[in-house]
């Protein structure tokens, strides 16, 4: 080995050998790196007078050597790696006409660089010269030129400019053109750009000023000046020629060049030509991008870097004109300044239009990562709906990547951007038709758009296919599509969002048309047999664990634990009044709340997945208690639980107490017209008490309680009615009330026409309505629409003077002094409260057979033995029935009797306490 | 108004005080969170005797939000006479006098240019007159105000305000909906933000070893919980705040807080429940005395009295009705009138010295006169 004296190595530690050295033996050059660069191109030329005998007479050995001078393995991509010799390359294997080139990058930074020039075989020794060797380092300042890296980011500029060159134009000499404007020092681009030339090659320079010297292989166009700034008339240019275009431009401004460029370039560029102008330009200080530049695209910026150059500390930004990406103002800059929330907003009406252009998929693919970096970040701040589009980005650029794909179907899907997310879904399945988490997320999509069965097509698949554990997060997939199955179901085909749609006159109606098959769609469902099986599984568990469980003591009252989620209003008289007549019960409470809300947080899939896929009640219970002393130490003494409204905790507690504890559940009204009650398990419910039989004729419908074994009954709520019996105000027979009626259900409208008709042979007949007046800063649409409808009518029909507006009171048996007949013109009750106080009161109750529940029973089942209207007429008529005095005492007179003997807290708790008693057994007194 | 009436405080002159008051930058006070409760409460006393503009509006304590609006936060160009500001020190710093601030959060020009400034108890006055290290009331507030303060001119004590909402008994019904929440038990409630600087934990201690022999018993909290609270303890829901009267009268006692910060801060939570006449159960502090009076029987210091205190406050029925009869005399000095009656007269007096200087500086200037 002969160490070289020839070879000088500046600060950039670029390793250069200036004269030619006949290959005799090895030929040793080092350089040194610190912390620098660590992209490195190599480049040279051997001639071989004697001809090449074989590709591997030459190789050029290259060693990393850290601070100690010893080799450094496993540290380069781009070398051949040897045992024997580390790395290394043929150059004659890759030379053209001798010229070869090797680019090469190292993982870790290290001390030095060695390069060998070896004759291999014995022969090849002085049959080749090294005409020249170059060793240089590049390195990309920016972010911007990291993100391309791994495309098409040039390693060293020169290589890839020549490299861009030769691809676009193939075999054939290349054209170049570079165009100064007023430096007096133009050379430095050319000489570096004549750097790449081959034979044949062609570059050109113009000068705006005077002070151009003439390189061997340029053509100079001599005495331009650039005045009228038409590029495309200056002299000598040939039109379509030039593959690359030069500009050195310190004294002017890029966006000022980039605007001639728009103008005037084209016409002299070669077709098809992807590169056309190359600037030398100081690196901007902070990374971020200072200019617009109009129609061009960036498409890397790498240094300069060139023999001549000693103080190459510039840049060559490298623009091409009319890319996809110049279709979408300042994204080139966004991405070059890493404002990628910038760019994805300029992105976005690419990928929410109709399809996004491959080719500006192609372009920006390799950034996939950063805007799913992007999304993250976003969502972390909660900007969800800009997440969602980070995300979209991300999944399109990288379609093979399910993760991205999953979380952007994800996102899009709660954005409610249910269109787009199918564009992705369709595509995605494509490529994964088998991925769960790809099927799934269609699941999810079926479940939102009205297809159901789809969704549960899908997820029984899926329910079938798991073969090991279920975790909490399978079941909230699962709890989400089921519930929303749920939903569907009620809707019988009709739109509507509201969360409870049977409360929607509309599709209850539609509902009622066909109620058993609307009903029996819910049953059709496997998951639905796995709820089933599941409350035929807790029945036997709860009757093996009652009869193992040790009777009560017979002497003592039965204990009942009142549970409820913070809505205790209507059961509050029932409690005071079985507190204070010392019943045979002892009670105590527990209010739900704040375990509704963790659940509500957490824990949705303990409510609305099947149990049975790996949800143990015991563990859930145990979890509870560990959690919740109070509730522990209640439920172990309570002897059964009463759980106030069939909501959430009713389906908690019957799939979770433990199985010796009897349960009793009040379903009041609302319950049955929400998919609650589908997901209770039946098997873990003694009792159901109804406040009305429709009601539970509905119920049981929807939710097939009676294939169970579950005792219901119907029981009023407890009324202490005493305080309504006062005497009659003066004007009272002529006066019809109407107790809550501030929306759309209640049917105030049909009222003032009750009363409208009344008028016609009567005008002192009016219409009292109590309680709170319409809100309409709270109103959804479909109730400001009947609002404006009621005071619409009012108004054109001049009926006001005939309506009086009392607002809410709590003083309302003073209200009802002035109550002769109690109107309720509702769609949909459950008992209507506000009749059963006018009774009370002696007003004359008069009652619309409710249209959403007649189908089920109502209101007779209810106020059995009444009259009932349809029609407005037919309301006038039975008010007019009992307005004579002698007809209006006897009406008033039976309605209180009515009422006592039926409703009063005295009639109901006998009632309770026996269905009680009968439910939880008899060994419990 | 006449030369007489311009000099004259306002009181003097029979006409109402006209008062700019301001929190933070809180165009609005809300009703949830302790300090803007306890700000309202203060504005409510202010408004028995004088026109108080919150934020250039006027101050109605019946009205919703009390008929504040939402309006940017600015310094008045009208005039009034005071300036009441807290934890605005940008707004206070242009402020014309007389003005004064609340005495917390720390701020050096605000203790310097303050004609006076306000605190809630007495240890907490006495702490910042002087504040130093040989003054025992200062220990506790150093994490307030670090090393040494600028000396303030005046402090008034204000005192806090008992909520005029929690004097009506709730219905029936209404306490038997807040009996239901609290599971109908004997129920010792802690109602307020729950964090590690206020928690009653040697009262938790007692209790988890008294539940031991009553299970029926119950620690109840609810509001804004920061630190994980163990599993003996009932958990209610944040509630309105309409609700909290019912829920306070349906427990057998209340519970306030320990910690460093009782030794010198108020309690709302005592105030309310004087107010429902309900037993507190109160760890001993200088500012729980000034509150409770030296002679409540329901103190504590330690796990072993605390213990005590449950026992009897629970079962005991002499104490509970000792506990009651402290409770309905102490409440009559924290009546919003009673309050407005001691703030009425160390505000006029704060105007008066104002603009004529104290009486000796007065009786100074009279000498000098020819």
């Amino acid at each position: 080995m002969t160490p070289s004296t020839e070879v000088t190595w500046d600060e950039a530690t670029t390793i250069r050998l200036d004269e030619a050295r006949s290959i005799e033996s090895d030929l040793s050059l080092t350089a040194g790196c610190g912390d620098g660069p660590r992209n490195f191109y190599l480049h040279g030329k051997i001639s071989s007078p004697k001809g090449v005998e074989s590709a591997k007479d030459i190789v050029i050995q290259v060693n990393f050597l850290d601070a100690a001078g010893e080799p450094c393995r496993d540290i380069c991509d781009g070398l051949i790696l040897s045992e024997e010799i580390g790395y290394f390359f043929y150059p004659l294997q890759v030379a053209r006409a001798g010229r070869f080139e090797r680019f090469f990058t190292l993982r870790a930074p290290v001390a030095s660089v060695e390069l060998k020039v070896i004759p291999w075989r014995a022969a090849a020794r002085g049959s080749h010269v090294l005409d020249s060797l170059e060793l240089q380092q590049a390195e990309a300042p920016f972010a911007f030129a990291e993100h391309f890296r791994q495309s098409s980011l040039p390693r060293n500029s020169l290589a890839w400019i020549a490299g861009q060159l030769r691809n676009r134009r193939g075999p054939g000499p290349v054209s170049l053109l570079d165009l100064s404007l007023g430096t007096p020092v133009p050379e430095a681009a050319a000489t570096v750009l004549a750097g790449i030339l081959q034979e044949g090659d062609r570059l050109e320079a113009a000068r705006v000023d005077s002070t151009q010297s003439r390189l061997d292989h340029r053509v100079f166009v001599d005495g331009l000046e650039l005045r009228s700034e038409i590029l495309s008339e200056l002299p000598g240019l040939v039109p379509g020629r030039y593959d690359l275009i030069c500009l050195h431009t310190p004294g002017r401004g890029l966006n000022e060049l980039a605007d001639l460029m728009a103008a005037d370039l084209t016409a002299i560029m070669a077709p098809g030509a992807t590169v056309i102008l190359a600037v030398p330009e100081a690196a901007p200080a902070s990374g971020s991008f200072p200019w617009t530049l109009n129609d061009f695209e960036i498409l890397g910026v790498v240094p300069i870097a060139g023999p001549d150059r000693p103080d190459a500390t510039g840049n060559w930004v490298i623009l091409r004109k009319a890319g996809i990406m110049a279709r979408l103002p300042g994204l080139g800059a966004a991405l070059y300044g890493g404002d990628y929330e910038k760019a994805a907003l300029i992105l976005e009406p690419e990928f929410t239009g109709s399809a996004p252009n491959p080719l500006l998929i192609e372009k920006i693919r390799p950034l996939s990562g950063k805007f799913a970096e992007l999304a993250a970040g976003q969502a972390k701040q909660n900007h969800h709906d800009r997440a969602a589009i980070s995300r979209l980005i991300a999944a399109e650029l990288d379609p093979g990547n399910e993760s991205l794909a999953c979380e952007a179907m994800a996102a899009l899907r709660v954005r409610n951007d249910l269109a787009l997310t199918e564009r992705l879904y369709d595509r995605v399945l494509k490529i994964h038709p088998n991925s769960w988490g790809v099927r799934l997320q269609g699941a999810f999509l079926y479940s939102m758009t009205g297809r159901g069965d789809r969704a549960i097509e899908i997820l029984s698949d899926y329910v079938r296919s798991i073969r090991g554990t279920f975790n909490p997060s399978m079941r909230r997939t699962i709890s989400t599509i089921m519930r929303s199955y749920a939903h569907e179901c009620q809707r019988a085909g009709m739109e509507t969002d509201n969360a409870q749609p049977l409360l929607v006159p509309e599709v209850a109606m539609a509902y009622n048309a066909d109620h058993e098959k609307h009903a029996a769609r819910w049953f059709a469902s496997p998951l639905t047999d796995l709820l089933v099986h599941d409350a035929r599984d807790r029945a036997h568990l709860r009757a093996r664990a009652r009869a193992a469980a040790p009777a009560p003591a017979a002497s003592r009252r039965t204990r009942m634990l009142v549970l409820s989620a913070g809505s205790w209003r209507f059961i509050v008289k029932q409690l005071r009044y079985m507190e204070g007549q010392q019943t045979d019960f002892e009670l105590r409470s527990y209010d739900f709340s704040f375990q509704e809300e963790e659940i509500r947080k957490k824990n949705l899939h303990e409510i609305f997945a099947p149990v049975s896929l790996d949800c143990p009640p015991a563990a859930v219970w145990a979890k509870a208690c560990k959690e919740d002393g109070a509730l522990k130490r209640l439920v172990e003494w309570a002897d059964v639980i009463y759980c106030e409204w069939a909501g959430l905790p009713a389906i908690w507690l019957s799939r979770f107490l433990p199985p010796e504890k009897r349960l009793i559940v009040r379903l009041h009204s609302y319950e049955a017209f929400s998919q609650w009650p589908f997901f209770i398990n039946w098997g873990g419910v003694d009792g159901m008490i109804f406040v009305a039989d429709h009601i539970r004729r509905f119920a049981d419908l929807q939710f097939r309680i009676s294939d169970h074994p579950v005792a219901t009954t119907v029981l009023p709520n407890f009324n202490d009615l005493s305080a309504y019996e006062r005497p009659k105000k003066p004007g009272a027979e002529r006066t019809v009330v109407m107790l809550g009626y501030n929306n759309r259900n209640k049917d105030p409208l049909m009222a003032v026409k009750v009363v409208e008709v009344l008028r016609r042979s009567d005008p002192s007949w009016r219409l009292k309505l109590v309680g709170h007046g319409w809100n309409p800063a709270t109103m959804p649409p479909e109730e400001a629409a009947y609002h404006e409808t009621f005071m619409a009518y009012i108004r054109d029909n001049g009926l006001e003077e005939m309506i009086e507006f009392t607002p809410f009171t709590h003083d309302v048996p003073g209200v009802l002094q002035e109550a002769g007949f109690m109107i309720s013109c509702s769609w949909r009750e459950g008992t209507h409260e506000a009749i059963l106080e006018g009774m009370a009161s002696g007003a004359v109750p008069v009652i619309r057979r409710w249209p959403m529940v007649s189908a089920y029973g109502a209101p007779e089942t209810t106020y059995p033995e009444l009259d009932y209207f349809d029609t407005a007429e037919e309301a006038a008529a039975e008010i007019l029935g009992h307005a004579g005095t002698a007809a209006f005492a006897e009406a008033s007179r039976r309605a209180r009797d009515y009422v006592r003997a039926r409703f009063t807290q005295d009639v109901v708790y006998p009632q309770f306490a026996e269905f009680v008693r009968k439910t939880i057994g008899s060994e419990v007194q | 108004m006449n030369w007489i009436d311009e000099t004259l405080a306002p009181a003097r002159s029979g006409r109402r005080m006209r008062i700019f008051a301001l929190h933070a930058n809180r165009a609005v006070l809300g009703t949830t969170g302790g300090d803007m409760i306890n700000e309202a409460r203060f504005l409510t006393s202010l408004s028995q005797f004088a026109d108080v503009y919150y934020n250039g509006i006027l101050f109605q304590p019946d009205l919703p939000d009390y008929g504040l609006q939402e309006r940017p936060i600015a310094v008045p160009q009208e005039k009034y006479d005071l300036y009441y500001v807290r934890a605005n020190p940008e707004i206070f710093r242009q402020l014309p006098h007389p003005k004064i601030a609340m005495a917390y959060p720390y701020d050096e020009e605000v203790f310097r240019t303050a004609d006076a400034l306000v605190v809630t108890t007495e240890p907490w006055k006495r702490g910042l007159t002087p504040y130093a290290k040989t003054n025992q009331f200062s220990a506790c507030m150093q994490h307030w105000y670090g090393e040494s303060i600028h000396p303030p001119k005046a402090i008034i004590n204000i005192k806090q305000t008992l909520n005029p909402h929690f004097i009506p008994e709730p219905s029936e019904n209404e306490l038997m909906e807040a009996r239901l929440r609290l599971t109908m038990g004997p129920t010792l409630g802690y109602f307020g933000r729950i964090d590690s600087n206020t928690f009653p934990t040697i009262m938790l201690e007692a209790f988890k070893q008294l539940v031991e022999k009553y299970p029926a018993i119950n620690l109840a909290v609810a509001g804004t919980v920061r630190i994980p609270l163990d599993p003996t303890i009932l958990r209610l829901p944040r509630l309105p705040h309409e609700q909290m009267p019912a829920l306070v009268s349906a427990c057998a006692a209340t519970v306030t807080d320990e910690g460093n910060d009782s030794l010198f801060l108020g309690s709302g939570k005592v105030l309310e429940s004087m107010a429902r006449g309900v037993p507190v159960i109160a760890y001993k502090s200088p500012a729980r005395v000034e509150q409770l009076g030296e002679h409540y029987p329901l103190y504590y210091t330690t796990d072993h009295s605390c213990r005590q205190c449950i026992e009897q406050a629970l079962f005991d029925k002499d104490v509970r009705a000792e506990a009651r009869r402290h409770l309905a005399i102490r409440a009559q000095h924290f009546l919003p009138e009673a309050r407005a009656r001691e703030i009425q007269s160390a505000f006029e007096e704060l105007v008066w010295v104002s603009r004529h200087g104290t009486d000796a500086e007065m009786a100074g200037q009279a000498r000098a006169a020819p």
